[in-house]
C-alpha cells in the first residue's frame, strides 16, 4: 500500500521535475565561446586553489609529524639506535637515584677509607635510611651493569691475570664494558666523562698511583690498598679491598702496560659480586 | 598540416551537411580536430541549450550556468585531441559540465555563511549547501514566479550534490540510467539508488504541494 502511495508519489515528482520551463542559452551564446577560445583556453585556476591545498597539506603534515614523533618514541627503535640511546632511555627511567644521593651527607674528606672500612661496603654508617639508600643504589648500580653487558668470555681476554702489552693508541675498549653506571647511578659514556689524558709507558699501578690509589697485584687481580685522600680515586669512591679490572674497559693484568697517549676515564671495579664502573676524572 | 586522410574527413563533413543528414557527434569532433571550426560551432550549438538547462538545475544561478556551459564547450575544444569514442560525445561532455558544476559549489562553500539549518541537521544526506538566490529573471517568469516552480528549484537546490546531478540529469534532462552511470562514474546500482533516494527526499520537501502527499 504504501509502496504504490510512493509510485504515485515519485511519479508526481517526475511529472513536476520535468514539466519546469528549460533555460536557453542567450543569443550570442556560440560566439562567446568562441572568443573565449580564441582568448586562449580554460578560464585560470580558481584564487582558492592554495586553500584547498592547505586543506590538504596541513593535516597531512600533522599526521607525518605524529607519525615520525612515535617513531622516535616507539621502543622498536632501541635496536636501531645502539647501545647509547638503549642506556640513555634506562637511566631515564631509573628510581630517584639523584635524590637519594642528595639526602646523603657528602662522603666525608677527611676520613680515610682505608680505615673506616670494615667487611661492610657501606660507608654510611648509624642511619638505617642513608644505609638503605647507599645500598638501592648500589643495586641499582649492578642492574645497570648487567645489563648492559657484564664480564663475558667475549670481552675479557684469558690473559687478562696473566699480563701483557696494550697499546693504548690502537686498542680500543668494548663499548658494553664502558657504558656501565658508576656508583650514583649515571651512565658513564667515554665520551663525556673527563679523564686523565698522558703520554708515556705505564703499568696499572703507576695509573692508579696517578689517581691517589694504591693496589697490589694478588690471585683476584689489582687490589686496592689504600685510597689517598683528596686523591681523585678517593673522589671517585674507590674503596679499600676493591679489584681494579679494567681501566678505560681495557682489562688489566699484572704486567700490563700502557703505551703511547693514555687516556683514563673510567675504572672497572669488583667489589663482592657487584662489577661496578667509576669515574676518576675531575 | 593537414594530411590527405584529414582532407577526406573534412570533405566528408562537408558532405554530409550539403546532403542535408546530420552528420554524428563523433563525426563533428572529428572535423574539429582537423581543424574545422564551424563543426565545433555546430557541437556548440546542439549542445548549448541541454548544457546550460543542465547547469541552471545543478546550481540554480543562471549567470553561472551560462558561463560554466561557455567553460565547458572550451575545455572540449582545447581537449579535442584527447577525446576516444569509447562512450557517446554527450556522455562527455556532460561529465566535463558536471565535474565544473561541483568544483563550484565547493567553491561556494568555502564562501558561504554558516546555515543554521545545516547546524542542527543530523543527517548529513539531507544536509544542503548554502545557495545564494538567483535573481535573475528566468525566460518563463510567469512559471518560475509561481509557488510550484519555486518550490521545485529550492527543493533540487537544496539536495546533496550527489543526489542532485542524477535527478536533475535523469527527470530534467531525461538521460537514460546508463548514461547517467557513465557521466556520474558510478555502477548502474549506486545510479538508480541515488536517483530513488532523490525522489524520496523531494518527496518530502514537496509533499506540501498537490499529489505529492502521501496521504492523498
Amino acid at each position: 500500500m504504501n509502496n504504490e502511495k510512493n509510485n504515485k508519489a515519485d511519479e508526481v515528482i517526475s511529472d513536476l521535475l520535468s514539466g519546469l520551463p528549460r533555460i536557453e542559452a542567450p543569443p550570442g551564446f556560440g560566439k562567446q565561446v568562441m572568443a573565449r577560445i580564441a582568448a586562449g583556453g580554460p578560464s585560470a585556476t580558481s584564487p582558492f586553489w592554495f586553500l584547498s591545498s592547505m586543506k590538504v597539506a596541513i593535516p597531512l603534515l600533522l599526521m607525518i609529524f605524529v607519525g615520525a614523533y612515535l617513531f622516535v618514541q616507539s621502543p622498536d627503535t632501541e635496536s636501531e639506535q645502539g647501545p647509547l640511546a638503549a642506556q640513555s632511555e634506562r637511566s631515564a627511567e631509573l628510581p630517584s637515584i639523584e635524590s637519594a644521593a642528595k639526602e646523603e651527607e657528602p662522603f666525608p674528606a677527611d676520613v680515610d677509607v682505608s680505615e673506616s672500612r670494615s667487611d661492610s661496603v657501606l660507608p654510611v654508617e648509624g642511619s638505617p635510611a642513608k644505609e638503605s639508600a647507599f645500598r638501592r643504589r648500589i643495586e641499582t648500580g649492578t642492574r645497570q651493569a648487567r645489563r648492559a653487558g657484564p664480564r663475558t668470555e667475549t670481552n675479557v681476554p684469558e690473559t687478562a691475570n696473566e699480563g701483557g702489552s696494550i697499546d693504548r693508541t690502537i686498542t680500543r675498549p668494548p663499548e658494553s664494558m664502558i657504558l656501565t653506571p658508576d656508583l650514583d647511578g649515571a651512565i658513564l659514556d667515554p665520551r663525556e666523562v673527563p679523564g686523565f689524558e698522558t703520554v708515556g709507558e705505564f703499568k696499572p699501578a703507576d695509573i692508579l698511583r696517578i689517581m691517589g690509589i694504591r693496589a697490589e697485584f694478588g690471585e683476584n687481580g689489582w687490589r686496592v690498598t689504600s685510597v689517598d685522600t683528596l686523591a681523585s680515586g678517593r673522589r671517585s669512591r674507590v674503596l679499600v679491598d676493591d679489584i681494579i679490572e679494567a681501566i678505560d674497559g681495557v682489562p688489566i693484568g699484572r704486567d700490563t702496560v700502557f703505551k703511547g697517549k693514555v687516556t683514563i676515564r673510567t675504572l672497572q671495579i669488583r667489589r663482592g659480586d657487584d662489577v661496578l664502573t667509576v669515574a676518576p676524572g675531575n | 598540416m593537414v594530411s590527405e586522410r584529414d582532407d577526406e574527413r573534412h570533405a566528408d563533413f562537408n558532405e554530409h551537411a550539403l546532403q542535408g543528414e546530420v552528420p554524428s557527434d563523433h563525426q563533428l569532433i572529428e572535423a574539429t580536430k582537423n581543424g574545422d571550426e564551424s563543426a565545433f560551432a555546430e557541437i556548440v550549438e546542439r549542445y548549448k541549450n541541454p548544457l546550460t538547462n543542465y547547469l541552471y538545475r545543478f546550481l540554480n544561478d543562471q549567470e553561472e550556468a551560462i558561463d560554466l556551459a561557455q567553460e565547458t564547450f572550451v575545455r572540449v575544444y582545447f581537449a579535442v585531441e584527447r577525446y576516444h569514442t569509447a562512450y557517446a560525445f554527450s556522455t562527455y561532455i556532460y561529465r566535463i559540465a558536471t565535474n565544473l558544476a561541483i568544483s563550484e559549489i565547493r567553491r561556494r562553500k568555502r564562501r558561504r555563511l554558516i546555515s543554521l539549518t545545516g547546524l542542527f541537521s543530523n543527517d548529513p544526506d539531507d544536509s544542503a549547501e548554502f545557495q545564494p538566490p538567483d535573481k535573475s529573471r528566468l525566460p518563463d517568469a510567469h512559471f518560475e514566479d509561481s509557488e510550484t516552480g519555486r518550490a521545485i528549484a529550492s527543493a533540487i537546490a537544496a539536495l546533496p550534490v550527489k543526489y542532485r546531478a542524477p535527478i536533475v540529469l535523469r527527470e530534467i534532462e531525461g538521460l537514460a540510467y546508463e548514461e547517467i552511470s557513465n557521466i556520474l562514474g558510478l555502477g548502474l546500482g549506486t545510479t538508480k539508488s541515488r536517483i530513488n533516494r532523490a525522489r524520496g527526499l523531494l518527496r518530502g520537501k514537496l509533499e506540501h504541494l498537490r499529489g505529492v502527499s502521501e496521504n492523498e
